[in-house]
């Protein structure tokens, strides 16, 4: 009897241990001696230092799934024109301010991006660091109504004729002009996307934004942005969003919280203070050397909150 | 008849079993969710669905400061099964005459139709405790919202009710007998 109550006792814990949210119980760390170890309590204290640490209860869940690990690459595909097309961002001055933002000295490894570093899964953590890898064209090879599927495609094609690399750890951003629109909601019900998709054999993550100048009221935060381009500033905002989560919840089932909200879906249309005001070209990030309106990020730590920079202050608004 | 250790031995087994099964759904991450998509609202999509939520939240606590803030004085409803547009005070008798206990809002997308004015479409579910029994309704709504100064303010809303899936069933469909 008393092995069946030990053994009860046993499954007890089981559920327990199951029922947890912060499963660093079941992570190894490094001990030095060529083995790993339990990661010890006391590392419970330090929600962003302590690596390899899936830390919850922070008002976002995790559900087992991957995030990106390392410096995730990002491929863009200026698709529609992005030369002269009918708004006056659809131009290379918008091409090249993103350049700039996704280059290594814009979010790449910034305060700003680093608040993904507090994601994690059971082997890896978000570092932070992405980077601009590879930029294509492509002149409207799926029309000007693209669905989803033909995103996709946009996507796909890019890859099989070798344009792009086919990687894993890269974010496939597909950025259309303002003619072309992408018809199950751009506009009317969101500005931007991401999901994957299994692409040449592949996990492949992809995401679409459009040119916001399409919709300013809907997609923009300003129509007198920082760079004179209320186009790109309002992609960047959008563009960060998207890959933020593409970062944190790559294939759809890591880190979301209990209504379906990943972590930037949890601050969208936030920026916290600014400099100057929002409306005439008002900017809280400083990147590249330039000013930038960008949606704060949700911090998974010290229980959670929107803040434009890791470890800062958590604003509502 | 089993002897006492051999039934041991058997709960051992079913609960070792049952306990390992735990913990191997418990470490199994989410079904990876291929086809599907994770969008940014647009900034009116947040913003009307905040005051779409807020409405129906008056509705429950029969709050009508809350609505005075959100319908505009010449608001009216608009619906298919009446002739004439229901007016904003025989609106809100009829909505609080029902007690409404949850609501759902579903494909919620926002037109701007210019700066001032955005049309703002949604499937509504609602489900009301009639006489103590729960009575579901699912509706396509369409709100017109205007803007004076700062505050936006619904001045129509256009009602239909969604066909039930199960009416489709019973509809007559051609044999070829005629």
């Amino acid at each position: 009897m008393r092995k069946v109550l030990s053994l009860a006792l046993l499954l007890a814990s089981f559920c327990y241990l199951n029922a947890q949210t912060t499963r660093k119980g079941l992570q190894l760390v490094p001990s030095g001696k060529g083995y790993g170890v339990p990661a010890s309590d006391d590392s419970q204290t330090n929600d962003i230092v302590n690596p390899y640490t899936v830390h919850t209860g922070n008002g976002i869940n995790y559900h087992n799934g991957p995030v990106m690990p390392g410096t995730v690459n990002v491929y863009f595909i200026w698709y529609g024109n992005w030369v002269n097309g009918p708004k006056p961002s659809d131009t290379q001055t918008t091409v090249n301010l993103m350049n700039m933002l996704f280059g290594s000295s814009g979010l790449n490894g910034s305060g700003y991006e680093k608040i993904n570093s507090t994601y994690g899964d059971n082997t890896h953590d978000v570092t932070g660091n992405l980077v601009l890898t590879q930029s294509i064209t492509d002149s409207y090879s799926q029309g000007t109504r693209l669905s989803d599927n033909k995103v996709k495609s946009v996507v796909s094609r890019a890859i099989s004729n070798g344009s792009l690399p086919k990687d894993t750890n890269g974010i496939y951003f597909v950025l259309t002009s303002s003619d072309v629109n992408e018809t199950s909601g751009f506009c009317t019900r969101y500005c931007g996307w991401h999901t994957h998709a299994t692409i040449s054999g592949s996990d492949i993550k992809y995401s679409f934004v459009g040119n916001p100048d399409r919709c300013s009221s809907a997609c923009e935060a300003q129509t007198i942005s920082p760079n004179g381009d209320s186009g790109a500033d309002g992609m960047a905002s959008i563009m960060a969003h998207e890959s933020e989560e593409a970062i944190s919840d790559p294939d759809l089932n890591a880190w979301y919280d209990n209504t379906g909200q990943e972590n930037a879906d949890k601050c969208a249309w936030k920026f916290g203070p600014t400099t100057g005001t929002i409306g005439n070209g008002g900017y809280n990030e400083t990147l590249a050397g330039l000013h930038w309106l960008i949606q704060m990020n949700w911090e998974n730590a010290r229980k959670g909150g929107c803040d434009q920079t890791l470890g800062g202050t958590f604003y509502n608004n | 008849m089993d002897c006492p250790s051999e039934r041991r031995l058997s709960i051992y087994r079913l609960l070792n079993g049952i306990g390992c099964l735990i913990l191997i759904v418990g470490m199994r991450p989410a079904a990876s969710q291929e086809g599907h998509r994770i969008v940014t609202r647009t900034r009116l999509q947040v913003l009307f669905s905040d005051m779409e939520n807020k409405w129906l939240n008056a509705i429950q606590t029969r709050d009508t400061n809350t609505l005075d803030g959100l319908q505009a004085e010449t608001f009216e409803v608009w619906s298919p099964s009446v002739a004439a547009p229901t007016p904003r005070e025989d609106s809100r008798k009829e909505a609080f005459s029902r007690k409404l206990i949850s609501f759902r809002l579903e494909q919620l997308a926002v037109r701007a139709v210019r700066d001032d004015v955005a049309v703002v479409s949604f499937v509504l579910q609602q489900s009301f405790d009639i006489a103590g029994k729960a009575q579901n309704e699912k509706q396509f709504v369409v709100d017109v919202w205007e803007k004076k100064g700062d505050v936006w303010k619904c001045t129509d809303r256009y009602i239909s009710d969604v066909p039930q899936p199960n009416r489709a069933t019973n509809e007559v469909k051609p044999d070829g007998k005629q």
